[in-house]
């Protein structure tokens, strides 16, 4: 039997998937402003901030809510800490994705440089890590979501590959070191979008299937 | 919309149910969209004393009860709750030496008034005990009892309220097949939903529910707890419970209530997240009562 309060848990996760749209949008918004220049695209990534700052806000004061009028148990007590916790990781991602934005602030005028880097890829990678874990909670999907996992050092791999390239770019020409820097510092930004949205899949496997994940600690049984 | 008081001549109702007119000495017609439709407050309670004897068990109470909302009353045993839920349809009446001061008002008028039909007022504000109480009879008779005790006999319209009544009590279905048989054969949650469907069939406004679900079984609790939120969409309710959890769950509004005081009222999720004061705080979370 369902019981009424049951609705109210489909309103939050909606709200959380509108949150987490934004989020998307706006990381893919602070990349596209960083390599492009574009100082338009930079202030929209700021307003957005403001929208998820206060999409967060709400769905804590529902969850807490929740809490106290429907006391829930079991997969719904799991569901009700999950929101919370992914909240609290989608607001993260929506302040990397500023950080991102507020870099591209900084370099506007400068001609842009060149890098041996394939950022986008990195980029779109990371989106799509993002989607597919926002993906696997709003559809409870188990399986899509140690799919995500599994990617988990794809973006690393990445930013490793970064670090290094410019590390050696900034050897050869100090000229560039202040650019190098903000992409290594983007790159670490995205690994961190990517490290969020694994706890987003981690969290629902815990959540349907009430299985611990994090920390890798299935493998240490 | 009915009321309560003496008309000054009998006025034939559509509903056959005695829709009465509103009173200041005089009868008129209520239409959907007068002003007392859209008062919200449908229960004003101001500066209520209530009396046994010379004790008194009610302290100046203040309250707006709201209308097609639930409003649970909390508190520990001997606070006043069930007391001040009697004083909202006079069931104290029948104590000897209970007297009231203040005033109670549904829909304006003060319902302590000399020219209050009493048994009307019942048929208004209906009222559901702990211990459900079906009669003697078959199903059908209990919920038709009221009806017929109002002059209905038509059995095509008895047999409609009937049905109409148990299927907003959420027990048609499990009933449809053997409406003549006896009430007492029902289970102790399809007991109680008679009850309330016996409410419902002579069309209350106000249903009065004394911890309605405290002993029944878990399923059946939920279930009338299901049916106490399809039912706000068209009642009043007030409920007295022990169980805060159920308050939580069921209602729009709490008043906690101790030793005959009123300590705070206001929107459930505000008392149960945020109240405003220590000694409702110390009670819902358990570290006193």
């Amino acid at each position: 039997m369902e019981r009424h309060f049951h609705e109210a848990f489909k309103g939050l996760k909606e709200k959380l998937f509108q949150m987490g749209l934004l989020v998307e949008v706006a990381i893919g918004k602070a990349v596209e402003a960083f390599l492009t220049q574009k100082a338009g695209l930079a202030e929209e990534v700021f307003s957005d901030e403001k929208l998820i700052n206060q999409l967060e806000i709400e769905i804590d004061g529902m969850g807490h809510a929740l809490f106290a009028l429907a006391q829930p148990v079991a997969v719904d007590l799991r569901f009700l800490t999950m929101i919370l916790k992914i909240n609290t990781d989608l607001e993260r991602m929506g302040d990397h994705a500023v950080n991102i934005a507020q870099r591209s602030r900084s370099l506007i005028g400068e001609a842009p440089l060149t890098i041996d880097f394939p950022i986008s890829e990195m980029t779109q990678t990371t989106l799509k890590i993002v989607r597919d874990s926002l993906d696997c909670f709003i559809n409870e999907n188990t399986e899509l979501a140690r799919e995500v996992l599994a990617k988990d050092d794809k973006i690393d791999a990445y930013n490793d590959q970064l670090y290094k390239s410019m590390a050696t770019l900034m050897q050869f020409d100090p000229g560039v070191v202040r650019q190098a820097l903000h992409f290594v510092m983007i790159g670490h930004n995205l690994e961190r979008i990517a490290d969020l949205a694994n706890n987003i899949a981690e969290d629902t496997i815990y959540m349907k299937q009430g299985k611990e994940v994090r920390h890798h600690y299935e493998m240490t049984l | 919309m009915t009321i309560f008081i003496e008309p000054e001549e009998d006025i034939e109702s559509e509903d056959g149910m005695g829709t009465y007119a509103l009173v200041s000495g005089k009868t008129f017609e209520t239409k959907p969209g007068s002003d007392l439709l859209k008062n919200t407050t449908k229960i004003l309670v101001r500066g209520l004393d209530m009396f046994y004897g010379m004790v008194r068990a009610l302290h100046g109470i203040d309250i707006e009860i709201k209308e097609k909302a639930v409003t649970a009353l909390i508190g520990p045993s001997g606070c006043g709750k069930s007391t001040f839920l009697r004083t909202l349809n006079r069931m104290n009446d029948t104590i000897p030496g209970a007297r009231i001061e203040g005033t109670v008002n549904i829909d304006g008028v003060n319902i302590y008034g000399t020219d209050v039909n009493v048994a009307v007022l019942r048929r208004m504000v209906g009222m559901v005990f702990q211990k459900s109480n079906p009669f003697p009879k078959s199903i059908f008779d209990n919920v038709a009892y009221g009806p017929r005790l109002h002059g209905i006999c038509d059995k095509a319209y008895l047999e409609n309220i009937v049905e109409e009544s148990l299927k907003k009590a959420a027990l048609w279905d499990e009933v449809k097949e053997r409406l003549h048989t006896g009430a007492l054969q029902l289970s102790g949650g399809q007991q109680q939903r008679l009850c309330i469907a016996r409410v419902l069939a002579v069309n209350p406004e106000i249903i009065l529910m004394d911890e309605p679900a405290s002993a029944l079984d878990p399923l059946s609790t939920a279930k009338i707890e299901e049916l106490i939120h399809e039912l706000r969409k068209q009642y009043t309710i007030v409920i007295v419970t022990h169980n805060m959890q159920q308050a939580a769950r069921v209602s729009d509004y709490t008043a906690y209530f101790y030793m005959g005081s009123l300590v705070e009222f206001g929107e459930t999720k505000m008392i149960f997240t945020n109240p405003v004061k220590k000694e409702t705080e110390d009670y819902i979370t358990g570290r006193f009562g």
